[in-house]
């Protein structure tokens, strides 16, 4: 029953999700493109930060090593991001291989920091490296055409994001009940106990992180196409890599559905604020979101999520 | 332009590259000559590099005194850094007392914010599990709230006022600093040599050093564990708020988004530091000014963020628990 339940609510969003375009005008349908986007960044997130409990304030790097893979594949070489964006993938997982290498000596706190001088590393290295990289003016893409991932309306955007979200959705799905995403929750709760069990912690860390940096830059190469422009500064920033691991943790991190939430909630929060408020008081709509994000940590600790499945199960507290 | 969404300016370091535009002016005007004035040049860069280093300890001592005691990351801290930058701005131009007692207003109105802060921010989630990382998005948020309110009430113009400090300067062997950049290097010795005898000698500091080594033992014993984590959190934010004037004095460059330059060059200095040291802090201050001081020498301006990055994080990964820190236990 509960089964059938649940079955036909995703049906009935999933349709929800599908025909909105034919009723919303391009404003809200632009919105929802970019919460779909954050909310598959949020989950890629979610892998080493949420169930491997890696809390990383680096993704932004792994975003725009995906951006900047994809982008000059098709810029220099002509190879359309559809093929790109698995390059993209396969660099930013290289490069999450090495945060996941590193996550193995730098704990809590520790690892936060590092994540974020990598990030800046990545940052000072594409600003460095200006043959290649456009150095501070960074890449315009000048292609067009759907053969190269670029439409001129927001609509083929929407649904691209939204099967990725989705897709997102059923990765996590599969991935907490996977033998390996098991194990990576076990790293997450005992390191000592889970290498007690069998459980290869370094290689268990370290795939963990290269799959999160993996979709992050898949993510990426989407971000750029939509952007139609990369830029370092615009990129790779403390607030890219705050803003993922922040709508995770709204929505629910550690959950397959916390990534989707939270950027539904704070995507839109921002958006909209900011469109009400910038032309008059220009720090408002920031303010309310610093807000917000501080209510939401202080009073939900196990995210939107959590909220509501404790309210659901009778007051207990849902969460990781 | 500031405010596409939440973009804030704190990776944006760029800025760091317009650091020094006294410095260069003063380099212009010396290389180009013969082999010998170039070395002269070069020492002084090393040492305002070495100055402006101390300096980055002092910023950094606020950050690890609530690190080490709470476990705390406290993201806000480069904003009140500016706060106290705009304290110095205001009170010298509205009251035309001295940066230097303004640094003792700042002192007290940021201590009494910081507190305010650790009531809203930090005391809530701190012991809940997951409360680190919960710290870190309650002081982003912290942050993010000061940055807007500060561009709304200050706008993003930067401003400056006169001193009399900044402009003059001191000659020593042919280094010339400015009288500010000299008094702000000796203040922060002092501040982290005062600090460190406060945590040694005095009650309240002992049961710091108590909670931050065995917070349960501490409970144990009589220690009013939640107390001493406030009165912590006001007095690093009050430190900050102090460092913040005393940039002011010879970084004429105040403006909302300043601190973001500050703070991550607080989280590097902590990190090399290593938790548990006082007198740490300011050697890893110094260390790092050296090291942005060579990287400019060696390589280029754009180049010397690169190898303080690229160095810290070989820091951070051969010798976690920093250069000067004891081994660490499990966080």
């Amino acid at each position: 029953m509960r089964l059938m339940m649940k079955l036909t609510l995703s049906v009935a969003l999933l349709i929800v999700g599908a025909a909105l375009p034919l009723f919303v005008d391009e404003l809200t349908i632009s919105i929802l493109m970019q919460a779909y986007l954050w909310a598959f960044l949020a989950m890629s997130w979610d892998v080493i930060g949420g169930y491997g409990g890696q809390f990383s304030l680096g993704h932004a790097a792994f975003l725009a090593l995906g951006a900047y893979t994809s982008t000059i594949l098709l810029q220099s070489y002509n190879i359309s991001p559809w093929i790109g964006m698995w390059a993209a993938g396969l660099i930013a997982g290289g490069a999450g291989a090495l945060v996941g290498i590193a996550s193995l000596r730098l704990r809590g706190p520790f690892f936060a920091l590092g994540t974020i001088a990598f990030a800046e590393l990545v940052e000072l290295l594409l600003l460095y490296f200006k043959e290649i990289t456009g150095g501070p003016l960074g890449i315009l893409i000048t292609k067009s055409g759907p053969e190269n991932m670029l439409f001129n309306t927001q609509t083929p955007y929407y649904y691209l994001t939204l099967t990725l979200a989705i897709a997102g959705i059923l990765f996590l799905r599969w991935f907490e009940s996977s033998k390996f995403g098991i194990g990576l929750i076990a790293v997450r709760e005992d390191e000592e106990a889970a290498e007690g069990v069998g459980i290869n912690v370094y290689r268990t860390k370290v795939i963990g992180a290269t799959i999160s940096a993996f979709l992050t830059g898949i993510g990426g190469t989407i971000y750029a196409q939509w952007m139609h422009f990369i830029r370092p500064d615009i990129l790779v920033k403390l607030d890219y890599s705050t803003q993922i691991a922040a709508i995770d943790v709204v929505g629910g991190a550690g959950t397959p559905y916390g990534g989707l939430i939270g950027a539904l909630v704070l995507v839109p929060l921002s958006l909209y604020l900011n469109a009400l408020f910038g032309g008059m008081i220009a720090g408002l709509s920031v303010i309310l979101y610093g807000v917000v994000l501080l209510i939401m940590v202080v009073l939900a600790p196990g995210g939107i999520y959590g909220l509501v499945r404790g309210k659901l199960r009778g007051g207990r507290k849902g969460g990781k | 332009m500031y405010f596409q969404l939440h973009r804030r300016r704190r990776g944006d370091f760029t800025s760091l590259i317009n650091f020094f535009p006294l410095l260069r002016i003063r380099i212009g005007k010396v290389t180009g000559g013969s082999p010998l004035i170039e070395l002269g040049a070069y020492t002084q860069l090393l040492v305002s590099y070495t100055i402006l280093g101390g300096v980055y300890g002092l910023t950094a001592l606020g950050l690890s005194l609530i690190w080490g005691v709470m476990k705390a990351v406290n993201w806000a801290h480069g904003d009140f850094l500016m706060l106290g930058m705009y304290v110095a701005f205001w009170t010298v131009t509205l009251l035309g007392i001295d940066p230097y007692i303004a640094a003792i207003v700042s002192f007290i109105l940021l201590g009494l914010l910081g507190m305010m802060t650790h009531i809203i921010a930090i005391e809530p989630v701190v012991e809940k599990p997951g409360g680190h990382e919960a710290t870190l998005l309650t002081t982003l948020g912290i942050s993010v709230i000061l940055e807007s309110l500060a561009l709304i009430l200050w706008s993003p113009s930067p401003r400056s006022y006169y001193n009399s400090y900044k402009n003059t300067f001191l000659e020593v062997l042919g280094v010339r600093t400015s009288v500010a950049e000299a008094i702000a290097f000796m203040i922060s010795i002092i501040s982290i040599v005062a600090v460190d005898q406060f945590l040694r000698r005095v009650r309240i500091g002992k049961a710091i050093r108590a909670v931050s080594q065995n917070p349960i033992g501490a409970r144990v014993v009589g220690i009013d564990v939640p107390r001493i984590r406030l009165m912590t959190f006001g007095l690093g934010v009050a430190l900050a708020g102090m460092a913040g004037v005393l940039v002011s004095t010879f970084y004429p460059n105040i403006r909302p988004l300043a601190g973001s330059v500050w703070d991550i060059a607080s989280y590097v200095v902590v990190i090399f530091a290593g938790l548990g040291t006082i007198y740490g802090v300011i050697f890893a201050g110094i260390l790092i000014g050296i090291l942005e001081g060579l990287g400019t020498i060696i390589f280029s301006n754009a180049f010397r963020q690169i190898l303080v990055y690229a160095v810290f994080l070989m820091i951070l990964l051969l010798r976690p628990q920093g250069l000067f820190g004891k081994a660490l236990r499990r966080v």
